[in-house]
């Protein structure tokens, strides 16, 4: 078999573009990839072009072979843009491989070892009451038992620092309140706290109240600072949507700086590279808990990986069903009972609806910018 | 597809019994797996039948849930016969994977990041000359242009430590007098060295002639030894055929204690376990180096490992003189070995060939010292 093309399209989500790679073979069999969207997604296509260069008529199977190509080929660290769309070709050729070997990606993977994953839903309120209602909603109709919160009640720059995380408290203690006691609940402070004593303040206003994990409270450049407030802490610390590689989760998990990773397959390499990722962190017992902010194909290659890798243990997931979206998925993966359920269908068991992506018109998206009271701009 | 049974054959390879593992299944489809021969042999069968128990039933191709499963309920490190034994049955599961799949293994395992796979042999001889010789036969029949040999010329326990380094060198110097310089020639002491510094001192006795790594010289238990010997030397470390699972190798890697690994894939878990292990020796810069003393269905399965396997160096090869239970062994041709395209392992055992009475009890010698305290072999 052998690769004779790539497509990229640009479907619309939301407000933001998702990349999706497309590559087919000779045999008329074609497997499908999302790219994570960083931002310049313009740049998905001619970075696929120019990867398709390297590896047309290539047997799409041969996947070590692939990988290990592109990164020789790029020789300098792809970062954002090129890591999007390694993880996207990544994708495809595992969706490829299923198809062709008839079976679905994760009996190419050693087999499931479980038979059904389990999510975590946001369920943003504007209050306590209201999250915990909308977790309950989330539940109701998803039989979501798990859910991911902002912890930042007041704008970050602006406000005392104590002040800021005693109404994290409250707001964690309200919502404790209004839910079921076994809802799990996780915060994402999402990279915006610079200085770790603050990281490690923060986590403990939160601690009290049982947080499933606390997310990438920090930047994730150096690794020295997530040892040490790991070591302080009382709670889960998760981290790593902002790694590339397994070299990087080597360093992560060697220095000992957290107790959960978060590769996104979207970003991270692709399905094998979060492969290796999820062994180097077993043998340092660590577990996974897939960041998946993306579509419904990034779903499916996480349920694959989820399916087959021991020591998975939650997986991020957006609902792909809101009325101004496009459906470019025929069958997304939806929650039964808090899970998505496995399918046997080869491959990836979705199909993209070509149709409803072609058309879609390029949409600008940007991060918001927050500037701080003295003019400078902070991360968001 | 069901797992239906499980049986253990004792085949014959020279003086050494190989325990080979048939998972069987109701679809008709069988897999096949060989074991370590650590000595006591004969326990292998009644821990393989004791794990029939926990997975009869099972699919077979449900490799990761089936081997997390022996662990846990191993509950306590199950050690050479309880690894040689899940080594084994691993390895039937990918092959019944893969002849379900219709595939060879390595396209199970992201397909074949290369075409064919290095192989070295083993070569001894009295003195430098003779070795060489050895080494060129080897190579015209098979096309071998990597070897490994032994560094004891002189008995360590006999003779002053010092001059066992200097004639180890002089052995070597012939050996590369006597051989085109392209080759390559690897050193094993063995595990027999207790002190880090005589290891030390005999790596650097061989340095001069560029050994192509340096074996296992001390013994595996005390990691941080490794972190310092390697940190001295000048010539790549090697070593691994003692260690189980992921979590020893990471101990060794993460303590930068070898610039080569030499896991056992009849040991050190199985394939599934040997992948994990190669990922985190890719991530820390280290090669893998199967070390690979067993009989032709271990050769099988490494093989399909080092298809895969991107920071896979060179296998470990011995020819299968003499055995009969294997249809079609792999055959070095120019060096190296061939990847096929036959479904599983690409090599059947022959049943019929292992009679009933085929096990032959083997173990170590056990040297003695001049003042009678034992020795490791």
């Amino acid at each position: 078999m052998k690769i004779t093309g790539i497509k990229t399209f640009l479907a619309l989500h939301s407000n933001r573009m998702r990349g999706l790679i497309k590559i087919e073979t000779d045999e008329g069999i074609y497997g499908w990839g999302e790219a994570y969207s960083i931002g310049p997604d313009l740049s998905v296509e001619p970075i696929a072009d120019y990867i398709f260069e390297m590896i047309k008529g290539e047997d799409p199977r041969r996947i070590e072979y692939i990988m290990l190509k592109l990164f020789q080929q790029f020789r300098f660290p792809p970062g954002g843009t090129g890591m999007a769309v390694i993880s996207a070709i990544d994708h495809a050729l595992w969706d490829i491989s299923g198809k062709a070997a008839g079976l679905p990606v994760y009996m190419l993977l050693g087999g499931h070892c479980r038979d059904r994953v389990r999510i975590y839903q946001g369920a943003r309120g504007g209050d306590g009451k209201e999250t915990a209602e909308r977790a309950q909603r989330l539940n109701e109709e998803w039989g979501s038992t798990a859910f991911k919160l902002g912890p930042f009640r007041h704008d970050m720059n602006s406000t005392r620092w104590g002040k800021l995380c005693s109404s994290a408290a409250a707001y964690f203690a309200d919502i404790r309140k209004y839910a079921p006691d076994n809802f799990e609940f996780a915060f994402d402070p999402h990279a915006k706290i610079f200085e770790p004593i603050l990281a490690l303040q923060l986590a403990n206003a939160l601690a009290p109240y049982d947080p499933y994990f606390y997310e990438e409270p920090l930047r994730p450049e150096h690794f020295p600072a997530w040892a040490k407030l790991r070591a302080q802490m009382q709670v889960p610390l998760a981290t790593g949507e902002s790694l590339y590689g397994r070299f990087e989760f080597l360093e992560l998990v060697a220095s000992q700086g957290a107790d959960i990773i978060q590769p996104d397959v979207c970003v991270c390499g692709g399905l094998l590279e979060m492969r290796k990722i999820a062994a180097i962190a077993e043998a340092h017992y660590v577990s996974v808990a897939p960041h998946n902010p993306m579509g419904p194909v990034a779903t499916a290659v996480n349920v694959h990986f989820a399916a087959a890798t021991p020591n998975f243990k939650i997986l991020e997931y957006i609902l792909p069903l809101h009325s101004e979206w496009k459906n470019w998925v025929d069958d997304p993966y939806l929650p039964k009972d808090g899970h998505l359920e496995l399918r046997d269908r080869p491959g990836l068991g979705i199909e993209v609806n070509e149709e409803a992506i072609s058309g879609d018109a390029y949409t600008h998206w940007q991060r918001t910018c927050p500037v701080r009271p003295d003019g400078s701009t902070g991360y968001i | 597809m069901k797992i239906t049974g499980i049986k253990t054959l004792m085949a014959r390879d020279g003086s050494r019994p190989r325990a080979l593992i048939k998972v069987e299944t109701d679809e008709g489809l069988y897999g096949w797996g060989e074991a370590y021969n650590h000595g006591p042999d004969l326990a292998i069968k009644p821990v393989v039948d004791y794990i029939f128990e926990m997975i009869k039933g099972e699919d077979p191709r449900r490799i990761e849930y089936i081997m997390l499963k022996l662990f846990q309920q191993f509950r306590f490190p199950p050690g050479a016969v309880g690894m040689a034994a899940m080594s084994a049955i691993d390895h039937a599961l990918w092959d019944i994977s893969g002849k379900a799949a219709d595939l060879p293994v390595y396209m199970l395992l992201g397909g074949n990041c290369r075409d064919r796979v290095q192989v070295y042999n083993g070569i001894g001889g009295s003195d430098g000359v003779e070795a060489a010789d050895t080494a060129q036969r080897l190579h015209e029949e098979w096309g071998f242009t990597a070897f490994k040999t032994g560094p004891f010329k002189l008995s360590p326990a006999d003779n002053r430590w010092g001059r066992v380094c200097a004639t180890a060198a002089k052995y070597f110097e012939e050996i590369r007098q006597h051989t085109p310089e392209n080759w390559e020639f690897a050193f094993d002491p063995h595990a027999k060295i207790f002190e880090p510094i005589l290891a030390l001192q005999l790596a650097n006795a061989l340095a001069p002639y560029d050994p192509y790594f340096y074996e296992e010289p001390l013994r595996p238990e005390h990691t941080p030894a490794w972190a310092k010997l390697r940190a001295q030397m000048q010539v790549p470390l090697a070593t691994g055929e003692s260690l189980y699972t992921r979590f020893e190798f990471l101990d060794l890697l993460a303590a930068q204690g070898a610039d080569i690994i030499q896991p056992d894939i009849c040991t050190c878990g199985g394939l599934l376990e040997m992948r994990k292990i190669a990922a985190i020796a890719e991530a820390h810069y280290v090669t893998v180096a199967p070390h690979n003393p067993m009989g032709p269905l271990a050769t099988a399965v490494n093989l399909h490992f080092a298809a895969a396997t991107p920071n896979f160096k060179i296998l470990e090869y011995r020819l299968p003189t003499g055995i009969n239970w294997i249809d079609d062994p792999y055959l070095p041709k120019d060096g190296y070995l061939e990847l096929r395209d036959r479904p599983g392992w690409g090599v059947d055992v022959v049943e019929e060939a292992i009679g009933e009475d085929d096990y032959i009890h083997w173990q170590r010698t056990c040297p003695i010292r001049p003042d009678g305290a034992t020795d490791y072999i």
